[in-house]
């Protein structure tokens, strides 16, 4: 039995008048951390306006569990929206501001008070600013309140813009601590950022847009090995580089490699290019053992999100 | 699990994020000095007893001028400055129907209108009484029911001018002049029933006084039929309503257009 997408988009376009915001994209994200990528004006926005019904679409259809976002309480009930933009009513005291929120999102005025100090204390804002006028929150301050707004009602989609904007580099682990917790609960979270190397270890699945299309869409591995065709990159320190070399020559699997490590330590480091990324895995072990080389460091040198989205979107 | 609520609880939501908002010192601020300024004025130029001088500042200054502006202001701005300062996406994307959200922002910027023009009433006849202006005890009911729906009408009109364009006062103010004092004033013809005020005066003239000093005095108003002015006053303020609910729930609203309109 195959899991129902969180959000699916059919044939979806949007335009603002003559310009195009969306192109007829169609895609489906499901459950977990989904990262949203693009350039400024690819349309991430326009997306996000239609997934939490601020926006209508043109033409085609995007559906959240299966609904039509725009105007309706049954879907809206599921989502949960941080958006980019710093404005708060800077009037309103925090917890005042959430209270009345909550009581909107349809959470009982008597529990209403309890649970937005539970979502406060959850977003680590101090107690102390709980009381404060809006107007007088830093900005990492407002993202987390904004956070908070967003978690009120509980929603099964939590869609955040630019969440890491303005939070020190504490604020952003303790976010993606909160935004991993969540996924593991079972929230489907779709994240817009700029700061792709935070996606990249945030988020195993990539929508990447670019001009109102989508560019690409899948995991993270998927992209990389979409790119990379059958080929691997790797950095590796062992006993004996030369004997490896030759003995993975031998086995068919190297395309090439390059010494990193000139100062004549036979224990120096390979950049390799490996043939079958695959059936090297599974020989690995044999060939090293067989050889009775040790290995000390095996890593990645594959293309990072950054690299995947220059690529796409060039 | 959260124990949830229904419309009740989203009201009371609403209604502790419009107090909030509107409860603040500067706004306090602002009211007594309006007040206090009128008060003043209104000292300065009524004769001891004289119940014409008095009935032209509530009528027409307070009735006339202060309530439309206030209510065109508050109510225009609802949605309109949550649209300017990029705040709406909290509202709208709240399990509620846009309508229903339209309409619980009407009803708490109206009971915050009321609260303060019920205020501002209390405070006229009050100086009226400095003033020895009698039969003011017979006038009181019939000038708070007449507020309290000219207060609706005026609301739901101004909320519908905010949701059309982000210059709704230049638009009410138009209003105001042409339909409101144009033809509202024309008295050979019906289309004088479209004004707000029209009705507002005939509620007002059920009152012995008011009618001794503006319907049989220079003002020449008509005396009409009273169910049908309260009547009229309630349809308006149900129409001017169903279509600022209908135009927010079909229309989008978002800041990037304010500057394109």
């Amino acid at each position: 039995m195959s899991i129902a997408p969180v959000i699916q988009a059919a044939e979806l376009s949007r335009w603002y008048g003559i310009v195009m915001g969306l192109n007829n994209i169609s895609f489906d994200i499901g459950t977990g951390l989904t990262g949203l990528v693009g350039p400024n004006g690819a349309g991430k926005s326009t997306l996000i306006k239609i997934i939490t019904g601020q926006l209508r679409p043109s033409d085609g259809e995007l559906t959240v569990f299966g609904m039509q976002p725009w105007n309706n309480p049954a879907v809206l009930r599921e989502i949960g929206f941080c958006p980019e933009d710093d404005a708060l009513p800077d009037r309103l005291r925090a917890r005042t501001w959430l209270r009345g929120l909550a009581m909107l999102s349809g959470i009982a005025p008597s529990a209403a008070p309890d649970h937005v100090d539970a979502i406060l204390d959850r977003v680590k804002l101090e107690r102390v600013h709980w009381e404060k006028p809006l107007g007088q929150f830093s900005k990492g301050m407002r993202q987390r309140v904004k956070l908070a707004q967003a978690l009120l009602h509980h929603p099964r989609l939590l869609v955040l813009d630019e969440p890491m904007n303005g939070l020190d580099p504490m604020g952003r682990q303790e976010v993606q601590r909160i935004l991993k917790q969540l996924a593991a609960e079972g929230t489907a979270v779709l994240i817009s950022s700029h700061i792709l190397h935070e996606l990249e270890a945030l988020c195993p699945e990539i929508l990447i847009l670019n001009w109102g299309r989508v560019i690409a869409s899948g995991s993270q591995l998927a992209l990389q090995r979409r790119l990379q065709g059958t080929e691997a990159n790797l950095h590796i320190r062992c006993s004996d580089p030369a004997r490896f070399t030759r003995v993975l020559f031998e086995a068919d699997l190297l395309l090439g490699f390059d010494c990193t490590d000139t100062s004549g330590d036979d224990e120096g480091g390979l950049d390799l290019r490996v043939k079958d990324p695959q059936r090297f895995s599974d020989s690995l072990v044999d060939l090293l053992t067989d050889n009775d080389i040790a290995l000390h460091e095996l890593r990645s040198r594959d293309r990072s999100l950054q690299d995947i989205f220059e690529k796409m979107t060039e | 699990m959260l124990p949830t609520s229904n419309t009740g609880g989203a009201l009371r939501g609403m209604w502790a994020l419009v107090w909030a908002q509107r409860c603040t010192a500067r706004t306090f601020i602002r009211l007594a000095l309006g007040a206090g300024a009128l008060g003043f004025l209104m000292l300065l130029t009524i004769d001891i007893g004289h119940k014409k001088d008095w009935l032209e500042w509530v009528v027409g200054i307070y009735l006339h001028f202060f309530l439309p502006l206030t209510c065109l202001n508050v109510c225009g701005s609802m949605m309109r400055s949550e649209v300017q300062a990029n705040t709406l996406s909290f509202l709208c994307t709240r399990p509620l129907h846009r309508h229903t959200l339209y309409l619980l922002q009407y009803v708490c910027h109206v009971g915050w209108l009321q609260l303060v023009f019920f205020v501002g009433t209390l405070t006229l006849f009050a100086l009226g009484a400095v003033k020895q202006v009698e039969g003011l005890g017979a006038l009181l009911p019939m000038m708070l029911l007449t507020q309290i729906l000219a207060i609706f009408a005026w609301s739901a009109l101004a909320g519908l001018l905010g949701l059309v364009h982000q210059r709704f006062v230049v638009i009410g103010i138009l209003y105001w002049l042409v339909v409101e004092m144009g033809l509202g004033m024309v008295e050979s013809s019906n289309i004088n029933q479209l004004s707000i005020l029209r009705h507002v005066h005939t509620l007002l003239a059920q009152n012995n006084m008011v009618m001794s000093v503006m319907v049989e005095g220079e003002s020449k108003w008509a005396a009409a039929d009273p169910l049908t002015a309260g009547l009229a006053l309630i349809g308006a303020t149900l129409f001017f309503l169903a279509a600022g609910a209908a135009l927010f729930t079909y229309r989008e609203y978002l800041p990037s257009q304010e500057a394109g309109q």
